[in-house]
């Protein structure tokens, strides 16, 4: 049985830094996993390799057994870290997009988040408060049927209310068969929802382990022992 | 709302405290049935994993039981209830005891202090 | 795949790309509707007729600008800039994109370069017509018309379907040179649409030479050997004349269209690099 998502020796160069640097990750169903690191530390690099929407320069990812392509992005959904959706359209021709190219996404579970938010699905993108646009974009996300789903800072810049329902949202979706892997500097915030956590550095792993675990070993917090690791 | 957590003690072991609590001061009775994992990782907003392994742990102390296809029940053995509760009970003494012993209180004022206190809340 | 893709950057691109194709047509109907209703009895007529050529020209050149502009911002926009990210999460394979918003491309420019053609020499023929009721010959515009497609060489279906194949070809080759710079520019980690720019100015000046040079080639070798044996003869055409030119012309174009075409192809596949 292949992995979720299984990278090896993944490197990502530029011109004159190596962003990733040989990272080996596995990834199993069931879990929510926090991806940790201070800005530069490579998170979004890894993200966006495993989106393919950059190349690789060596090493491979597959995500249940089938490299970048079109079977994989079936099977992910992703939050960038930034508004990606077209401002002049309508929420409803949004959905109906996605519909349209994704089998798994579920409309109706999409029309209902929105009536729960009070958004009007006939509102143009544009026109939305940051806060709601924010949430269209967890919606889009969230409301598909994928097996893992890739938030890259998805409460940063949101009021706590909002935070309080994203989490409940994460959580309200989990399926033991998916995993949800979150990328973050809000650790404190979301530190109770993870199960696990990678601590990203240099473009390296320098931790894989379960919060608990963490908790027990170490007598403190992720977020504490976040705070030590990456001390400035 | 979601459940209180310390952040520096494992949350698996915060839960199973605060079930116990749940169950000791009446909240949840003897045989009552338990919410699902996912159910009460959502109030908790925990991860399920988490929820699960403490749910495990009461289940391997017999606090808890599951039965396969109904889910999980609290034990109708009111003994053990009642046996938790009082060790719950030591546990928050020793605490304060030792909270008290060390701002200077020795035993004796400590007891004193506490009949003082307790008397004036009823009176 | 291919088709979702075709049918929403056929609905996308319609919003700015129907009201331009409208236009053309506009424009055209109105210059054929001018030329009918000019009089060709005072001077008059002669100068209102040049002047709506001018304009007519004018127009289809902006029309066709704005066009390919268009096109070509929106392929850089969904490929490589703000809408890229929703574009590569799409599970469409790379090779789909391209093409999808290829042929939806080629497809409004070829449209526009019938229209463009079709109203021209709708034109013509209006104004030919006029010209000749006024002159009180009105028989004479057959004879004029098939002087016309003789000396073009339209005659020989051989040639027109070569020019009807040429034609779709430049719709398409326009996008894929254009697509290549863009996908080329995207190499480089910064200055991405100045390296794009560049890239095209440069090929454009290639091709212009090569161009150029082998058809002064050829036309010498033509001069030489074919023009002189049918001036002498009086049966020389349109196609003769410039027959052998536009082969090697057409033959160049496609090798640096397939260029083109196989370089931005490779470059969406295998290496994109979305900032």
């Amino acid at each position: 049985m292949s992995s979720l998502l299984e990278c090896k020796g993944v490197t990502k160069r530029y011109e004159n830094t190596i962003a990733l640097d040989h990272v080996d990750l596995t990834i199993e169903p069931g879990h929510i996993i926090g991806l940790l690191g201070p800005n530069g530390s490579g998170k979004t690099t890894l993200i966006k390799l495993i989106n393919g929407l950059l190349y690789p320069n060596e090493g491979t990812i597959l995500v249940k057994g089938n490299g970048i392509g079109v079977e994989s992005k079936k099977v992910v959904s992703y939050l960038p870290d930034h508004m990606f959706i077209n401002g002049g359209r309508k929420i409803r021709q949004m959905i109906a997009y996605f519909a349209d190219f994704y089998e798994d996404f579920d409309v109706k579970r999409a029309y209902d988040m929105l009536a729960k938010l009070s958004i009007n699905p006939e509102a143009t993108v544009r026109t939305l408060s940051k806060g709601n646009k924010e949430k269209v974009h967890l919606i889009m996300a969230m409301s598909r049927r994928a097996d893992l789903y890739i938030l890259d800072e998805p409460i940063a810049g949101v009021d706590p209310a909002a935070r309080d329902y994203i989490l409940k949202t994460i959580l309200a979706n989990y399926d033991e068969n998916a995993s949800i892997l979150i990328s973050t500097h809000l650790i404190a915030d979301i530190e109770n929802i993870l199960d696990e956590v990678i601590f990203l550095q240099n473009g390296r792993i320098r931790l894989h382990a379960s919060v608990d675990d963490i908790r027990q070993q170490e007598g403190k917090s992720v977020d504490m022992l976040f705070r030590e690791v990456f001390r400035c | 709302m979601a459940w209180e957590m310390n952040s520096d003690r494992p949350i698996f072991v915060q839960i199973i405290e605060r079930i116990q609590i749940d169950i000791v001061s009446g909240k949840y009775h003897a045989g009552d049935k338990l919410p699902s994992v996912r159910d009460l990782a959502a109030e908790a907003a925990v991860n399920p994993n988490t929820m699960q392994k403490a749910l495990s742990e009461l289940e391997r102390t017999g606090l808890v039981y599951a039965q396969r296809t109904s889910g999980r029940f609290i034990t109708e053995d009111t003994k053990m209830i009642e046996e938790l509760k009082k060790s719950l009970a030591r546990e928050k003494i020793t605490e304060f005891f030792e909270s008290m012993q060390s701002l200077g209180f020795a035993q004796d004022e400590i007891i004193s202090m506490m009949k003082e206190v307790g008397e004036g809340e009823t009176a | 795949m291919l088709g979702k893709v075709m049918k929403h950057e056929w609905l996308d691109t319609g919003k700015i790309m129907l009201p331009l194709t409208l236009s053309q047509l506009g424009c055209g109907l109105l210059g054929i509707i001018v030329l009918n209703l000019v009089n060709f009895d005072d001077v008059y007529g002669s100068l209102i007729s040049v002047g709506v050529f001018i304009l007519y020209v004018m127009a289809c050149f902006a029309l066709e600008v704005t066009a390919t502009v268009y096109l070509c911002v929106r392929f850089y926009k969904s490929m490589f800039g703000s809408e890229s990210y929703l574009t590569h999460t799409l599970p469409v394979s790379n090779m789909a994109l391209y093409h999808g918003k290829l042929l939806v491309a080629a497809a409004w420019q070829l449209l526009n370069i019938i229209l463009v053609y079709g109203t021209a020499f709708g034109m013509g023929f209006t104004l030919g017509i006029n010209v000749a009721e006024s002159a009180g010959e009105p028989e004479i515009m057959n004879e004029v018309v098939q002087g016309v497609i003789e000396f073009m060489g339209l005659d020989s279906p051989l040639f027109v379907i070569g020019i009807v194949l040429f034609v779709i070809f430049s719709a398409f080759s326009g996008m894929i040179s254009v697509y290549a710079c863009m996908a080329v520019g995207q190499l480089f980690e910064k200055h991405k649409v100045l390296a794009s720019v560049v890239g095209y100015v440069i090929l454009l000046l290639v091709e212009q030479v090569i161009s150029t040079v082998s058809t002064m080639l050829v036309n010498v070798y033509q001069g030489e050997i074919y023009i002189d044996k049918e001036l002498a003869a009086g049966t020389y055409t349109f196609s003769h004349i410039y027959g052998p030119t536009m082969i090697v012309t057409l033959i160049e174009s496609l090798v640096f269209t397939l260029i083109c075409y196989v370089v931005g192809l490779y470059i969406c596949n295998k290496k994109l690099n979305i900032e």
